[in-house]
């Protein structure tokens, strides 16, 4: 139901499509999704666009995926550290082999579809990570 | 704290084709009835925990239904917790009847599952994590586990076989438990070779999709010894506990424990006045196999990264001086989400009574339940013993 | 005022599909098929990708290219995109390339249309933006997850990728300069898809002699005549590329020669991806031009149309060719599939 509405998933905009978090204006601690009191325990965090640079903490590949992904399985998630110390879970793109992945291997976002409820639906676009090589391309 | 339970019910888990969501509430509220040979109009209050009933049902208000079943005024209300619905049920009951309010609450955990594609109960079961940002990459819940699971393996060396021994055992004793979802054992190969769900996770190392219900009738010690003047010596719950941590698994600080369980766990010993040796028997959730490894060791049962060995030994099976999931936990008996955690008490109630037939563990005097809302985010722990 | 180009980006998905396995599902001559296209190869989308995604990710290499932390992405006052395979029939990719991009909100933008060409429809309306003093900054991209009926011939080649281009004003920032653009148009019925069918159709050999090679020599000739050039005045050639043979046949006709045109011709390795085809080459050709070379580049739209551009580049180039993946880059990164794995998108 609430899926398939364009109005969340608009209001999550910057966050999905530009990864934009916030800083505590007391501390300077970042946050990724929005935080709306600090652990420091101050209530002014701005937003910010974080880098999308990070390192693998953990990941898994799902053969059975809920029915948004089912048109996307198998597909693999990603627990990712992101440089400016907040974590956040998302999906690991162009992996076809899970071998291929390794707990501290660096990534980097990419744009993606995540997935439509339907072909009459809104598409739910937003950032996946991918390996990031020191060769410039992916 | 000693809060009477004075009657105990559950119906079988499984995929109950022939039973709706209300039959199944009806069918474990009745047979509480009986078993504490009460009336309806001697409840006081009703707390039923569920989880999904909305989504897969299209059906809230949980309360009312369950006050109709019994034809009663009295209040009665839904509690929602993701898969620790039923604990926070027993503890909202607990807390009526600690605070005066009601001498005599049943309390009702209840799940319809099997009515829906498995990738819609899917989806449905993400609602116990974060919506925006797991649901929304589709992040499942095996997916969330193996997450979990890959960091503790990597930095505890916990082997495949000793995490697949966890379903092995549960699935040893589920096949003692006339009510267990999945009746047949299970070896270490069957579980590694099995459909992969979230690598490294198959299917046996994954709760099954179950139909269910179970229902506790609490009492207050006032009530109970009217009540025992009558009747059979009920068993005690002696403490209580929960704990929360974060709901986006993201924002947690360790992955190789669950500091909601190890608060929760603390709280109750402490109120029961008991620690980890004392108790004989525990329902621990083991709704994701590393679950049941990870709070193992959060309980206090075994040290830090102890846990997968001491599975292998079988320290946690029949025979032990702990016995783990007498009744198949979640793994065999099956997962009828918000039912588990009156189920949990139900097995721990009946193996302090002695009335676990092929299953009985010997010399069950303290038991311990253990039950957690996604991932950590919410954990209750119970405490029950015999006078 | 001078125009030109101060970021360039491109983007190819890693999936690859041979014609060879194309064949075999078809029970097709891979020879016979790869001697008449000079088609080997061509890419493919991932599932999770589209002509949006695909041109998010050229837009922030030409980004890079532009140095975004020095022009300001707000003032990118224009932003079009030309495609044949938008996920939406009505709502632009455009204002969900500018979100993900984060350029604000000051920008005018839409989505163009016209078959292959739709991609240098884009920048020549870039171009006249900045030139006529609208816009300091604007962003023009080609992108398409072509798709063809299974079992017929466009098979082979419809492809997946993206081109972007950033345009401004500035001297200190141009690296190529857009001398001169203009078209030939004209109404010729050699391809359409209609509004609800999935695939495209398309007249047979009418496709070639009364549309490609008119229109291009057209504006080609037209380009050279009213620039004063001739082809030998050029470092590089870039036609349009429905497969491998119509690009070099075209150079023959107007005089270009083949080392003029092989360093932009992506086709034999990658397929046609149509609204980014053109732009791509001409990607391709930036990454390894040197200062005061100079580029000619007609595309061809079906229906019909082809945008003629002189072009020269600047002294700036050198240092920015490495600042983003190349297009070579992203040529040979690649994973083949099977038959089996293709999804209809």
């Amino acid at each position: 139901m609430f899926q398939s509405s364009p109005i969340p998933y608009w209001r999550r905009q910057k966050e999905n499509f530009c990864l934009q978090g916030c800083k505590c204006t007391k501390c300077s601690k970042f946050y990724y999704p929005k935080k709306y009191l600090c652990t420091c325990g101050c209530e002014k965090l701005d937003p910010i666009i974080l880098n999308g640079t990070g390192t693998l903490l953990s990941f898994t590949k799902i053969n059975l995926p809920p029915a948004e992904f089912v048109g996307m399985a198998p597909y693999c998630i990603g627990l990712i550290v992101l440089d400016e110390g907040p974590k956040i879970i998302s999906q690991i793109a162009d992996c076809d082999d899970i071998n291929d992945l390794k707990i501290g291997m660096p990534v980097k976002t990419v744009f993606r579809k995540y997935y439509s409820c339907g072909k009459d639906k809104i598409i739910n676009y937003g950032l996946k990570f991918i390996k990031a090589n020191s060769h410039p391309a992916q | 704290m000693k809060i009477a339970v004075i009657g105990a019910a559950c119906t079988k888990f499984g995929e109950l084709w022939t039973k709706s969501l209300q039959d199944l509430l009806a069918e474990s509220q009745l047979k509480a009835l009986q078993d504490a040979q009460l009336k309806p109009n001697q409840i006081d209050e009703i707390f039923t925990g569920n989880m999904c009933a909305g989504m897969f049902s299209g059906q809230m208000h949980l309360g009312g239904m369950a006050a109709q079943i019994l034809n009663t005024k009295c209040p009665s209300t839904t509690i929602e917790g993701a898969c620790a619905s039923g604990s926070l049920a027993i503890r909202a009951g607990i807390m009526a009847i600690e605070s005066g309010q009601a001498q005599v609450v049943m309390v009702n955990g209840v799940e319809k599952m099997t009515d829906l594609d498995s990738s819609i109960i899917t989806t449905g079961l993400m609602g116990a994590g974060s919506q925006e940002t797991e649901h929304f990459v589709g992040a499942t819940f095996p997916a969330l586990n193996a997450l979990i699971a890959r960091i503790y393996m990597s930095e505890f060396r916990l082997t495949r076989e000793q995490l697949a021994q966890v379903s092995v055992k549960n699935h040893k004793h589920g096949a003692l438990n006339p009510n267990a979802h999945f009746r047949r054992e299970v070896s270490i190969q069957d579980v590694i070779n099995s459909q992969m769900i979230a690598d490294p996770l198959t299917i046996f190392d994954c709760p099954p999709i179950s139909d269910g219900a179970a229902s506790l009738i609490l009492a207050s010690p006032e009530f109970a010894k009217k009540y025992t003047a009558k009747k059979t010596i009920p068993v005690y719950i002696i403490g209580s506990g929960q704990a929360c941590d974060t709901l986006n698994l993201s924002q947690r600080e360790s992955y190789t424990e669950l500091v909601a369980s190890q608060l929760a766990a603390k709280q109750a010993y402490k109120m029961a006045n008991v620690t980890p040796e004392d108790i004989n028997i525990a329902e621990l959730h083991d709704g994701f196999s590393i679950m049941e490894i990870i709070s193992l060791e959060d309980l206090g049962f075994f040290k830090k990264g102890q846990a997968g060995k001491a599975t292998e030994l079988g320290l946690t099976t029949f025979g032990s001086k702990l016995v783990v999931n007498p009744s198949g936990g979640l793994k065999s008996k099956g997962h009828p989400v918000g039912a588990t955690g009156v189920s949990q008490a139900y097995e721990i109630v009946k193996q302090l009574k002695g009335e676990c037939d092929k299953r009985q563990v010997k010399n069950a005097k303290v038991g311990l339940t253990h039950n957690i809302g996604g991932c950590g985010t919410t954990a209750v722990v119970h405490i029950f013993a015999q006078e | 005022m001078r125009v030109g180009i101060i970021g360039y980006g491109a983007y190819i998905p890693k999936y690859r599909i041979k014609t060879e396995e194309i064949c075999a599902t078809w029970n097709q001559d891979p020879n016979k098929i790869k001697n008449g296209l000079l088609v080997e190869e061509k890419s493919v989308p991932a599932k999770d990708e589209d002509s949006i995604t695909i041109a998010v990710q050229a837009a922030q290499n030409a980004l890079l290219r532009a140095n975004q932390t020095k022009i300001n992405k707000s003032k990118i006052g224009a932003l079009y995109v030309g495609s044949e395979s938008p996920p939406y029939a009505v709502k632009p990719s455009a204002s969900i390339i500018g979100q993900a991009l984060n350029i604000g909100n000051n920008y005018q933008a839409a989505d163009l249309e016209f078959a292959c060409k739709a991609g240098t429809a884009a920048l020549q309306i870039c171009y006249s933006l900045i030139k006529s003093g609208q816009t300091e900054y604007a962003l023009a991209i080609g992108t398409d997850t072509a798709q063809a009926r299974p079992g017929n011939v466009l098979e082979y080649s419809a492809s997946a990728a993206g081109a972007a281009f950033i345009l401004g004003n500035k001297e200190e920032e141009i690296i190529a300069t857009i001398n001169k653009t203009l078209s030939f148009t004209s109404d010729t019925p050699d391809f359409w898809r209609r509004s609800l069918e999935q695939y495209p159709k398309h007249a047979g050999r009418f496709t070639g002699e009364e549309s490609y090679f008119k229109h291009v020599i057209s504006a080609t000739e037209k380009i050279l005549e009213e620039t004063n050039l001739k082809p030998s005045d050029f470092d590089f050639a870039i036609f349009h590329q429905p497969n491998g043979k119509f690009p070099l046949q075209a150079a023959k006709k107007l005089g270009f020669t083949k080392e003029q045109v092989l360093p932009g011709l992506l086709v034999t390795k990658i397929g046609n991806s149509y609204s980014a085809s053109s732009p791509l080459s001409l990607s391709a050709v930036l990454d390894i031009a040197k200062p005061n070379q100079k580029i000619l580049l007609t595309s061809y739209g079906s229906g019909s149309g082809s945008d003629s551009f002189v072009l020269t580049t600047t002294e700036n180039i050198t240092s920015k060719q490495n600042l983003a993946p190349q297009t070579l880059d992203y040529v040979n990164n690649k994973k083949y599939l099977k038959y089996s794995d293709l999804r209809s998108i």
